[in-house]
């Protein structure tokens, strides 16, 4: 909009049935007068405009819009240049927040400022009986448009009639920009904390830097402060977040919990970042879950790392120490810690085909919790990666690169209680040949022209057996039997074992590609591996004499459209039985649509059912929304079945009702937390749209438990 | 049974725009591969391209699947998304906004915490590797 | 200004004559009259002379040519300018009516101030005040005011 000065000088057209007046003195203009300046339109039955004073006076069905606000109401009376007057019984409607209401009487007082005496606020529409879903009454608000905030005193929110909360002063933004002032409350259901109730006050600090405190009573437990102070500059960014309760009283103890985040960039295309989560103590995830950020809740991370790049050597370093919750009856064996991590890489690229990455890395492990194992000894380790590999052939119907590698480490690994310090080094080359065809043909199916591929692929590995028996596991994990692992050169990922190897590899795809679009409509894949040779490094731990190993089969279809079906089988051809094998069927129509159910089954360790969903109930069309109850409700949700255990392991339900102008969201998480233990949470939130325009929402759970969940209203965070 | 050596797919543009972000893993993925094809020039910038590849969505997500009694998490999901558009420079759309996502599961086990980590990016780089395999084929079938 | 009701009258046009039966002098063809500083462009001009001695005229617009009229404000550097299908002039009441697509605008100095538009205005030379009646169609009269002393309305060249 204009600014102000501006404004002032621009000319005021007038419209009306009748015109009268004093050049310079007044002028009066009756009969449906449509008065503009700039932004600002006036229209009443009746407009007196005194020149010499500067005021305007409006009478009969007065409405004044500017920027999208709306005001109307009987009488209007304002000074122009210093934007005083007053309004009687004034209705009022402002764009930003989609919220608006009625007063007594408001007093404008200057160019950004008013005030409203007996004043109600909300962004619902009145149903029949002009009842708000929600309604913020209050005996006075003063609202500053320049400081975009609303503040309302003697204030009382209303919700269906109930009163919900009653705050001497209550602020609320006008604007999408974030504000300072007391948020909705955050009520939580817990059957092992009881009913958990926080008032967040967001306190907007400067444009970069917010914080939001969170008194909360826990009924079973006691009051809790939770603090997220939150930072961002042009070249870094990060948050703070810290819960503390002290005197839990079921834990007899004071219990907290720190969480700091912090990312930035510098010179030469440098990157640093921290993520740091600590707890009081080990049982922390199992009464008070929900403040724990990591996806792992018992497996806290704690790391400091940075990289640089120095004319394409990638130059990194970094510090990783986890805080393990340890669980006497389900142990867990903890991560070494790299304290720390320095090591550089580089690729080389030349005409012909040829590659060459390297890497060479210092590397301090070291173990904070030995727990019940016998002791593991803390090490040194300095490693160098090479591959060189020549694509002599990378055109798009056919590949062949053949490639060398050699993975050379040496440690100095200190003295146990059951051993003393020693050193071991080795060198274990690696070659490999990779080559694989696309061959294509035109091929209808159901009555639809398909480019049907056939992508046969061979990989030939050869490893000469080093032992490794004295060198102890520090970065490496046995990788899971997929496609993926099945092409790659060692079984194991990280660096402390390199498994002997002298096989091939024989896989084969065919697609269905839509011509038109050129998607996928249909995939299948097979693959298996052929041994030349014993195996005596295995995955498994014990020599594997076998010719063949497991055959993998896949194959996933958008044939039918908004469908989805997906399957892997690992079948061992000695046994004749299936290892493992996932099936997944997904239909998801249309945003917030979705439904998908997977069953996975890993033979003699689990067999489960996994169900998600996020569904509308029902849904209000466009125009009824936020009038009464008719809204639209979604259900959203998860349910872990495990057929061995024939129990329900987790189960996530939760429904999500917007009615427009408020939004409630109902969840029931159920999720045990030892063998017969299980803890049921019950989260209830409500989001008044307009009036908190920050409504967080706590359900992140949905977020990070459900693939493909997708927030109702954007990032309810960072709106 | 009428198979043939798939040749160069002619592209319907001799120069296109990437709009990965720099160092974006999938965005090198996309330069190598169409490196391959012969006659494609990479342009710097949006203007100097026949087309402009829009790319509104490049990041990967990892989900919780299976959990043991005792908290611990037995099984990721983990998805590498591509959200993106082609246009020409006029803003003309040839390929409308398309969402392409894939997906791998991954067994987890705290204790290997450091092995799955390397684990989970050399599975990203695979899905990723995918992702633009099926993203080129689009981007043969565009018509201009 | 007030003064220009003791100015002489004086006028020009094509053809002149006298209808004695209204006793009125009738003038045709881009007549133009002044009188101090109001001067009245129109297409034809009817000037009467009331037995109490006060003067009137109607002017007509034709030819495609609205009849026009422009007179300087009383002690202020303001000029008031007007068209209309018919300009009335009443000299016992020193008050000028403009009929038919009714235009006045007023300009401070050389730069325009405010316009109106409607169907009739009547313009009170001795109250100095202004009456604009609904245009025909939809009724509506129009107006364009700009503020007192500002300078150049804002759109103006800066």
């Amino acid at each position: 909009p204009t600014d102000a000065a501006d404004e002032d000088r621009l000319p005021v057209t007038i419209e009306a049935r009748e015109l009268r007046g004093r050049p310079d003195l007044e002028t009066i203009a009756e009969g449906d007068v449509d008065l503009r300046r700039g932004p600002t339109t006036l229209r009443a039955d009746r407009v007196e405009y005194d020149h010499v004073q500067g005021i305007a006076r409006a009478r009969g069905h007065v409405r004044v819009t500017r920027d999208g606000n709306v005001f109307t109401g009987p009488e209007l009376q304002l000074q122009v240049e210093r934007y005083e007057g007053f309004f009687l019984e004034p209705t009022y409607f402002f764009s930003a927040t989609q919220a608006g209401g009625r007063a007594e009487r408001i007093d404008f007082l200057g160019r950004d400022r008013l005030a409203a005496t007996q004043a109600t606020y909300s962004s619902c529409t009145p149903d029949d009986e002009g009842e708000y879903a929600w309604l913020l009454r209050a005996s006075r608000v003063k609202l500053d448009f320049e400081r975009n905030e609303g503040v309302a005193e003697g204030a009382v929110l209303t919700f269906y009639g109930v009163p919900l909360l009653a705050a001497p002063a209550l602020s609320f933004p006008l604007t999408e920009e974030r504000k300072s002032g007391w948020l909705p409350p955050n009520l939580h259901l817990d059957s092992k904390s009881g009913l958990e109730v926080g008032v967040p006050y967001y306190w907007n600090i400067a444009p970069q830097r917010d914080m939001t405190l969170t008194p909360t009573v826990i009924t079973k437990r006691g009051v809790a402060l939770g603090t997220e102070f939150r930072y961002l500059h042009p070249r870094f960014r990060g948050e703070i977040y810290t819960h503390v309760l002290p005197g839990d009283r079921i834990a007899g103890r004071d219990r907290g919990l720190l969480h700091f985040q912090h990312e930035g960039r510098t010179a030469y295309e440098g990157a640093y970042r921290a993520d740091l989560t600590r707890v009081s103590d080990d049982d922390y995830w199992k009464d008070l879950k929900r403040q724990i950020p990591s996806l792992t809740p018992r497996l806290l991370p704690g790391r400091a790392e940075a990289h640089w790049w120095v004319n394409d050597w990638k130059v990194y370093g970094g510090v990783h120490r986890w805080q393990v919750l340890q669980d006497p009856l389900a142990p867990i064996d903890s991560p070494y810690a790299r304290e720390p991590q320095l090591g550089m890489r580089r690729s080389f690229e030349w005409d012909g085909g040829w590659r060459l990455d390297m890497e060479a890395e210092v590397n301090r492990f070291v173990q904070h919790d030995h727990g019940p194992l016998q002791a593991r000894p803390d090490a040194t380790r300095v490693h160098a990666l090479g591959r060189l590999a020549w694509a002599v052939v990378d055109g798009p119907g056919w590949f062949l690169r053949p490639q060398v590698a050699f993975n050379a480490a040496s440690y100095r690994i200190d003295a146990t209680a059951t051993g003393a310090a020693r050193d071991e080094s080795r060198l274990i080359p690696t070659l490999s040949v990779d080559t694989g065809w696309v061959l294509e043909r035109e091929s209808t199916w159901f009555g639809r022209r398909y480019i049907q591929t056939l992508e046969p692929r061979v990989l030939y590995v050869n490893t000469p057996y080093r032992d490794q028996s004295r060198i102890p596991l520090f970065d490496t994990a046995v990788k899971d039997f997929n496609f993926t692992t099945l092409f790659a050169e060692n079984p194991f990922s990280g660096v402390d074992r390199v498994a002997d190897a002298h096989h091939v590899t024989l896989g084969a795809y065919t697609r269905f590609i839509d011509p038109g679009s050129g998607g996928e409509a249909l995939r299948l894949g097979l693959a298996q591996r052929y041994l030349l040779r014993e195996q005596r490094i295995t995955p498994e731990g014990v020599p594997f004499n076998e010719r063949f190993s497991d055959v993998l089969l896949l194959g996933s279809t958008h044939l039918i459209p908004d469908w989805g079906v997906s399957g892997a089988v690992q079948y061992n051809p000695d046994l004749q039985r299936t290892i493992r094998s996932t099936l997944g069927v997904r239909y998801s129509p249309g945003p917030y649509r979705t439904v998908a159910a997977t069953y996975s089954m890993v033979r003699n360790a689990s067999e489960r059912i996994d169900v998600g969903w996020q569904w509308p109930v029902f849904r209000a069309s466009e125009r009824e929304r936020g009038k009464g109850c008719r809204g639209s409700l979604y259900a959203v949700g998860r349910v872990n079945y495990s057929l061995r255990d024939q129990r329900i392991t987790d189960s996530l339900m939760g429904f999500e009702y917007d009615a427009g102008c408020w939004i409630g969201r109902f969840v029931v998480e159920r999720e045990s937390t030892g063998v017969s233990e299980a803890t049921t949470r019950f989260m209830f939130q409500l989001e008044f749209v307009g009036l908190s325009r920050l409504g967080s929402n706590p359900l992140r759970a949905l977020q990070d438990n459900i693939p493909g969940y997708q927030l109702l209203r954007g990032d309810a965070g960072q709106r | 049974c009428g198979f043939r050596l798939r040749g160069a797919p002619e592209l319907p543009f001799r120069s296109i725009h990437l709009g990965f972000a720099p160092r974006s893993e999938l965005g090198q993925e996309v330069r190598r591969q169409l490196a391959t094809l012969p006659g494609l020039r990479l342009a710097e910038t949006p203007q100097e391209a026949d087309v402009v590849l829009d790319v509104l969505d490049d990041r990967m997500s990892r989900a919780v699947t299976a959990t043991t009694g005792a908290g611990q998490v037995r099984e990721f999901d983990v998805r590498a998304y591509l959200r993106f558009r082609l246009r020409t420079p006029a803003g003309r759309e040839l390929i409308p906004e398309t969402a392409l996502v894939q997906s791998q599961l991954l067994s987890y086990n705290e204790s290997a915490a450091l092995g799955k980590e390397l684990e989970e990016a050399e599975l990203v780089r695979d899905l990723r590797r995918d992702l633009a395999a099926q993203l080129l084929r689009r981007l043969a079938a565009a018509k201009l | 200004e007030r003064a220009d009701r003791y100015k002489p009258l004086n006028f020009t046009a094509d053809t002149l004559r006298y209808d004695d039966l209204k006793q009125t002098n009738v003038l045709t063809g881009n007549v133009v009259i002044t009188k101090g500083t109001m001067t009245v462009k129109a297409a034809r001009v009817e000037v009467h002379q009331t037995p109490s001695g006060h003067q009137s005229a109607v002017a007509h617009a034709g030819g495609g040519q609205s009849a026009y009229f422009r007179q300087k404000r009383d002690a202020v550097d303001e000029y008031i300018e007007g068209e209309g299908q018919r300009i009335e002039y009443d000299g016992r009441t020193d008050t000028v009516r403009l009929v038919g697509q009714a235009v006045v605008r007023r300009y401070r100095g050389t730069t325009l101030a405010d316009e109106v538009k409607g169907q009739t205005i009547t313009y009170d030379n001795l109250a100095e005040t202004f009456t604009v009646q609904g245009g025909e169609g939809d009724g509506r009269v129009r107006g364009v005011l700009s503020p007192r002393d500002a300078g150049p309305p804002a759109g103006a060249a800066r």
